[in-house]
């Protein structure tokens, strides 16, 4: 098992009796099995992308996790800080939303990609090299992107290096959260075959995050619905498409329909 | 390179408009330097000889065209109270006010930057805001209490620890090094301690501003802890804002010692200046007035340097913008550049 969340809350930690802590995400459930896709769909705000950085530990230190994730045999919810940061990386990978405002603007691409490396593995110059440059292959970079800045590439390249970096070092999980927002439709397409052509080379799970079920329609099998906070449907994507029951999910399903013009079939 | 270049050219053109600033507001100033060298005793035909000597009695545009052509070959002019050579008595003054502003601006790193981190890396609440307070207290000390409080702390002599001198430079310099250094410690941390609390809340709220972006998130999602992605990444993108604070702070020190130099008897730059002041010595103070001018402008045209080599950013934008971009973009998304950031 990939990932096993139980009863996960954020909330917005108290400050004094004046702020009291207030509730984010609520007791959120949801498992991703080995080599599994699954999609945790929502409209903007309802908590998806803090679910994702719960499960990586990553929340804003002015919020606070509280429940179970599981990654492997790892509780991820109150450990030890090293110990966590030793998880992410190596065992998951992650992608986010917008690569223009994540990749580290002053380090190249090849020093991005070989970032987890360094921190996880203690391999000489060349393998780095030799690793990093077999990554840039695998998302279809060019060679002689290895010494660009992020600021030196289109959008669609910048997410390719960011992808690059989340796999680098083959973790189990991949959590993607939003990661074709900030691109066009074209590129959004290719983007996401190619994520989810590399996750099933490796045999790894992903977690895809998105409020577009045109996207997750080509990314994952299952999904989970969530709104204000809270699961409030899942099933299989191809299910949810025809027979949505929640009315949050039948506007999602219709916002995907509507948006691609020949038809939610064919997004 | 050609950023280099432009910015080598902007700094002598801003330095020849400065000169030129300094030398007309000189001559607009009362007092009349060969009247005070004359003395009150002096006849009206003494004075005019005096004033020949000087050369003040040409047209303004020769005498500015003298100031310049006799700096360009290394020539300040002369005092002429002491009769030193300015040059002279700047580099001398110099060995106190460079040091002393070098260990300040040490000292000032040493408290700044690692409280810094901590005011905003510190899981504790109250050692965050403990930190934010000392900070707004320490910085609004001024220098001359703040200098007294540490000479009544370490003065020898009157100080409850009277471990350090509080008076005067030794006469040989730097030739009895010990001395020199420890008759500079409690001047360097009178104003390092002023300056290390300004220093901390621009490294705070340089890191405040990227702690919650996405290149933190991303260095965590790659295996840093918070602490470490705060320390690596963010001090790196909060770099060139430290740098320039750094720089000014440096500038600002070398002219703004005066306070301190007086509090602890120290022969420097920033007293020079004032003595030449009252002496109305307008042909010695115009040379010092350019120097320091020169200095403030040096430091400006270092910290913009230092930036450009620290952001990768700034190279694209001085180099045409898009031709850096189109460089390398390829055909895999429609090269497409987004105007997003």
């Amino acid at each position: 098992m990939s990932l096993i969340v139980h009863d996960l809350t954020v909330d917005v930690a108290a400050r004094g009796r004046r702020a009291p802590a207030r509730p984010i995400v609520r007791g959120v459930d949801l498992r991703v099995d080995d080599g599994e896709r699954v999609g945790l769909v929502g409209p903007s705000g309802s908590g998806k992308s803090m679910v994702s950085r719960a499960i990586l530990g990553i929340l804003p230190p002015h919020l606070t996790a509280g429940g179970s994730v599981l990654l492997g045999d790892t509780q991820m919810i109150g450990a030890d800080e090293n110990i966590a940061a030793s998880m992410r990386g190596s065992y998951t990978g992650a992608v986010f939303q917008n690569p223009a405002a994540a990749l580290n603007p002053v380090r190249t691409v090849g020093q991005s990609i070989a970032l987890p490396l360094r921190l996880h593995y203690e391999l000489d110059r060349d393998e780095i090299r030799e690793r990093v440059l077999r990554q840039m292959r695998a998302v279809e970079l060019p060679e002689r992107l290895e010494s660009a800045y992020p600021h030196e590439l289109s959008g669609g390249q910048r997410q390719r290096v960011a992808i690059a970096a989340a796999l680098v070092t083959s973790p189990r999980l991949i959590i993607a959260d939003e990661p074709t927002t900030a691109l066009d439709a074209v590129v959004q397409r290719r983007i996401v075959d190619l994520l989810v052509s590399l996750v099933d080379d490796l045999g790894s799970s992903l977690l895809f995050i998105t409020h577009d079920f045109a996207v997750l329609k080509r990314a994952t099998t299952r999904c989970y619905v969530m709104e204000a906070g809270r699961i409030v449907e899942e099933g299989a994507t191809e299910a949810l498409l025809h027979d949505a029951r929640h009315a949050v999910t039948q506007s999602l399903v219709e916002a995907a329909t509507a948006l691609s013009l020949r038809g939610g079939e064919e997004a | 390179m050609t950023f280099v270049l432009k910015r080598c050219a902007a700094f002598v053109v801003a330095l020849i408009v400065q000169s030129a600033a300094i030398f007309v507001c000189l001559r607009i100033l009362p007092g009349d330097l060969a009247m005070v060298v004359g003395g009150t005793s002096s006849t009206p035909e003494q004075v005019a000889r005096i004033r020949q000597q000087l050369g003040l009695d040409q047209p303004y545009p020769v005498q500015y065209w003298n100031w310049l052509s006799g700096i360009l070959h290394g020539d300040l002019g002369t005092a002429q109270l002491s009769g030193a050579s300015v040059a002279g008595e700047i580099a001398d003054r110099l060995q106190v006010t460079l040091p002393l502003a070098l260990m300040g601006l040490a000292v000032a790193l040493a408290i700044g930057l690692p409280l810094g981190v901590l005011s905003v890396t510190s899981r504790s609440a109250r050692v965050r805001r403990g930190l934010q307070i000392a900070a707004i207290v320490a910085g609004s000390i001024p220098a001359l209490w703040g200098g007294l409080l540490l000479i009544m702390l370490l003065g020898r002599g009157v100080g409850l620890l009277g471990v350090l001198p509080s008076q005067g430079f030794p006469v040989r310099g730097w030739h009895a090094f010990g001395r020199a250094l420890s008759s500079l410690a409690l001047p360097a941390l009178s104003v390092g301690i002023i300056a290390g609390a300004e220093f901390m809340r621009y490294t705070r709220s340089a890191l405040l501003e990227v702690r919650d972006s996405d290149y933190l998130a991303q260095a965590m999602a790659c295996g840093m802890t918070r602490a470490q992605a705060v320390r690596t990444v963010g001090l790196r993108l909060a770099a060139p804002q430290i740098v320039s604070v750094a720089g000014l702070t440096f500038a600002g020190m070398l002219t703004g010692v005066i306070v301190v130099e007086n509090l602890f008897a120290l022969p420097g730059l920033a007293t020079l200046l004032m003595d030449d002041l009252g002496n109305r010595d307008l042909l010695a103070v115009q040379s010092e007035l350019l120097v320091l001018t020169a200095f403030f402008l040096f430091m400006g045209l270092v910290v913009d340097l230092v930036h450009h080599a620290l952001d990768p950013r700034l190279k694209a934008a001085a180099s045409g913008g898009a031709d850096g971009a189109d460089g390398v973009a390829d055909g895999t998304d429609g090269a497409r550049k987004e105007g997003t950031r």
